[in-house]
Formats: structure tokens, C-alpha cells, sequence
């Protein structure tokens, strides 16, 4: 077991407007987090703070030597690749079983071969859904996954990946503006106010 | 406006150049003299004279073989200063002088300095090159600086190594601008090799029979030589973008 992700007077600045200011969090191991909040106030911010992607001030610990699998606020297929060479490209070779049952579980096996462009907008959603579960990491680091979904799909796909979170132990971070999505499939919500304190 | 169908645009260019055959027949009838400008129907006999003999087909082969090495070699290399421009801002520094002194520097000049250093066979595919490496280099370069941020943040989360990164995700997503300074150095290692060859005269070669005519008043051989790069030109840009179609 890895210890808990722990945030201690995180904040971030851009171009001298402060984003998030003197955060401190704690991210359970082996738990789903939804975290919450209007637009632009840090969320997606946080997220890539998690990843290293961002500097700050402050510290976090507990994020050394994971194995992130990350779905970015767009999709963020490769247009010239096919659905499934996208996810081989993530996984690597040895991974075909992984990436059958990841794209099966989205239900984009018939558009394995399809290149982004061909797929609609809520099978992007799906497909880089399909790619972080093919990658297997040890933290899912979600940004508005189900966006674009539409809501029967949705149901269905979080539904899904809510039952495999729990038998899986894995630990979860999702951001959401949907507190019912939250509520739904979260153990934990934590709300971001103006400023990105608590 | 609604798009042409294909068979409309195909009638409107041959219109297009039915309309300029017309006016070059014009302008060879009012001049008078064969020699200064021969009429299209003396060049096409010209042409069709010149391609009986076999030294045509000869020069015309190995002035494609200068142009083809001269812009492979550009190519190459120029992919290879990109990509060592791209992860080294020394490198960077280094090749933006060559870069753009080369641009600047007119054909001629080049020429006449490659003839002083090299032999004369050699100095076509040489001008070409030159001529040829500082568009590679700038597309490709400019290529790569323009791969989105994002392709890169997922590389560095999903932890794809450099040299996939580079083969899967950076080349893939600079092709437009490699394939716009491939097709831009097209038309530029014709004319820059073509030139060459007519300053150094190799014997078998486009630019000396081009040369050749000129010396010898022959305006039809002239004409016939010159539609014969324009053509070859054309149908080797239309191979270029034939290969490229394919990525």
C-alpha cells in the first residue's frame, strides 16, 4: 500500500493572479475523490500541480514513483493514429489483452480502428477513458471524464468504473461539476471555493 | 461559390493553357524571328526531335538523379539540424547562421564559389543542396516548435520514452510543415540544379544543352529544352507529392 497524497500550503499564481492560495488536502489512498467547483477556479490546475506538470509553492507528498493514468480535460487522442494504436502507444508492447478489455469496457471495440477524427465526440471521451484503464497506473487522475457523454452512456460507463474502482482499490481522483456524478461515484468530495481555498 | 467537379476543373485547365499557348503564338508571330521566340507548334517538333535521340533521355536521367540527391541530402540533413536545433538551443544558435546567410546569398553566387572548390560534375548537386537545406531545415524546425504542449504532457505523464516521443508523436504531428518544405524545395532544386549545370557544363547534363542552344542561336532547341525541365519538374513535384500521400 502507498501512503495518502497529502497537499500542504499549495498555492499558484499566474501572471500574479492567485489561482489557488495556501491549499492543504489530503488524498486517500485506495479512494475515489471527486473534486468540485465553479469553472476557473483552480481545478484542472490542481490536477496537473498532482502530475508535476505545474510548480508551486507549497508541497506534496505522496505523488513519488507513481504510475499516474491521466484523462486531460480534452481528449487528447493522436489524429493520425487509430483508436487503438493510441492505447498501444501509452502501454507498450504485451499489453493487447489489457487494451481489448479497456476498449470492450468503454464499448469501442468495433471502433478500434478508427481514426479520432471518425469518432464522435463522446467516443473520444470514451476512448481516452479506455486508454488510462488500458495503462493500468496505480492513480487515475480524471478531469471532467463523462463530459460529452450522453446521459444514459453515462450511466453506464461510470457505472462501470465505479464497480471496478471498488473491487480494485484503486485510488481516484476525478474532477466533476455534477454533484450527483459526485456523490454517486465519490467517497470523498472536496469542494475548491473562490481562490482555491476549501 | 460552389467547387468544381473534377472534370471542370480539368476543362478549365486545359482552357487556361490553351489560352497562354495563344498568346505565345501571338508573341512568336509578332516578333517574326524563330530563334528569339519559335512558336509553340517549332518548340513541340523541337521537343519531339530531341526525345528520338538517346543522349535527351541520358541528360534528362542524370539531372534528375542531381536533383533527387541534392534534395534527399538537403532533406536529411536538414531533418537532422531540426531535430538537434529542438532539444539544444546551442544547436539552435549554431545552425540559425548557415540558415539564414544561405538564404540570403544569391544562386549565382553560390555557383561560381562551388566551382572554384569543387569539380564540376559535383557542383549541381551541390547548389542544389544548398539551395535546398535552409527551406528543410526552417519547415521542419518550425514543425517541431509548433507540436502542442499537450502531446507533450502526455508523453510525460504516460512516461513515453524520447525516442517515441520523437518517431510517434513529434514527427507525425510536424508532416505538414515537412511536406510544405518539401514541396516548397521542389521547384527550387530545379531551378538551382539546373542552373548549376548550365554554369558548369557537365556533358551530360540539361543545363549544358540548354547552354549549347543558346551559344548556337538555336531558339526551337532552346524552347524544347526549357518545356522539357518545366515538364520533368512537374511530374517529379507530382511524384514528391504522390510518396507523400502516403503519410
Amino acid at each position: 500500500m502507498r501512503g495518502d497524497i497529502v497537499l500542504e500550503g499549495v498555492s499558484k499564481t499566474y501572471e500574479g493572479k492567485p489561482v489557488l492560495r495556501d491549499l492543504s488536502l489530503r488524498f486517500e489512498e485506495g479512494k475515489v475523490t471527486a473534486i468540485m467547483g465553479p469553472s476557473g477556479l483552480g481545478k484542472t490546475t490542481l490536477l496537473k500541480i498532482l502530475l508535476g506538470l505545474e510548480s508551486c509553492e507549497g508541497s506534496v507528498t505522496g505523488m513519488e514513483g507513481r504510475r499516474p493514468a491521466v484523462v486531460f480535460q480534452e481528449s487528447r487522442l493522436l489524429p493520425w493514429l487509430s483508436l487503438k494504436q493510441n492505447l498501444e502507444l501509452v502501454c507498450g508492447p504485451g499489453k493487447d489483452r489489457e487494451i481489448a478489455d479497456a476498449l470492450a469496457l468503454m464499448e469501442l471495440t468495433d471502433a478500434a480502428d478508427k481514426k479520432p477524427a471518425e469518432l464522435s465526440g463522446g467516443m473520444q471521451r470514451r476512448g481516452a477513458l479506455a486508454r488510462a484503464i488500458a495503462y493500468g497506473g496505480d492513480i487515475l487522475v480524471l478531469d471532467e471524464p463523462f463530459t460529452g457523454l450522453d446521459e444514459d452512456l453515462k450511466e453506464r460507463i461510470a457505472g462501470k468504473l465505479s464497480r471496478q474502482w471498488r473491487e480494485s482499490g484503486q485510488t481516484v481522483l476525478f474532477v466533476t461539476h455534477d454533484s450527483t456524478e459526485a456523490k454517486a461515484y465519490a467517497d470523498t468530495i472536496v469542494k475548491l471555493n473562490e481562490g482555491g481555498s476549501l | 461559390m460552389n467547387q468544381p467537379t473534377g472534370e471542370k476543373r480539368i476543362g478549365k485547365k486545359l482552357a487556361a493553357v490553351l489560352l497562354w499557348l495563344v498568346f505565345w503564338q501571338l508573341g512568336s508571330m509578332a516578333f517574326g524571328r524563330s530563334f528569339v521566340l519559335p512558336s509553340p507548334v517549332f518548340t513541340c517538333k523541337a521537343l519531339l526531335q530531341l526525345m528520338a535521340q538517346p543522349l535527351f533521355w541520358r541528360s534528362c536521367g542524370i539531372t534528375l538523379l542531381r536533383v533527387a540527391a541534392g534534395l534527399a541530402l538537403a532533406s536529411l540533413l536538414g531533418f537532422l539540424g531540426a531535430w538537434a536545433a529542438a532539444i539544444s538551443s546551442w544547436m539552435r544558435e549554431i545552425l540559425s547562421v548557415p540558415a539564414s546567410v544561405i538564404k540570403s546569398v544569391p544562386v549565382m553566387s553560390v555557383i561560381l564559389i562551388a566551382l572554384l572548390c569543387l569539380s564540376g560534375s559535383i557542383v549541381p548537386t551541390f547548389v542544389c543542396f544548398l539551395m535546398c537545406f535552409p527551406v528543410m531545415y526552417t519547415n521542419i524546425l518550425q514543425g517541431f516548435d509548433s507540436v502542442p504542449a499537450e502531446y507533450r504532457e502526455l508523453a510525460q505523464v504516460y512516461r513515453i520514452s524520447d525516442a517515441k516521443y520523437f518517431g510517434r508523436i513529434m514527427v507525425p504531428a510536424s508532416m505538414g510543415y515537412i511536406r510544405a518544405g518539401l514541396l516548397l524545395s521542389c521547384g527550387l532544386a530545379w531551378k538551382s540544379t539546373v542552373a548549376a549545370e548550365v554554369l558548369s557544363s557537365p556533358r551530360v547534363s540539361m543545363g549544358y544543352h540548354l547552354l549549347s542552344a543558346k551559344m548556337y542561336l538555336d531558339g526551337p532547341s532552346l524552347f524544347a529544352w526549357t518545356v522539357g525541365i518545366v515538364l520533368l519538374s512537374m511530374l517529379f513535384e507530382k511524384a514528391v507529392r504522390l510518396a507523400l500521400r502516403r503519410w
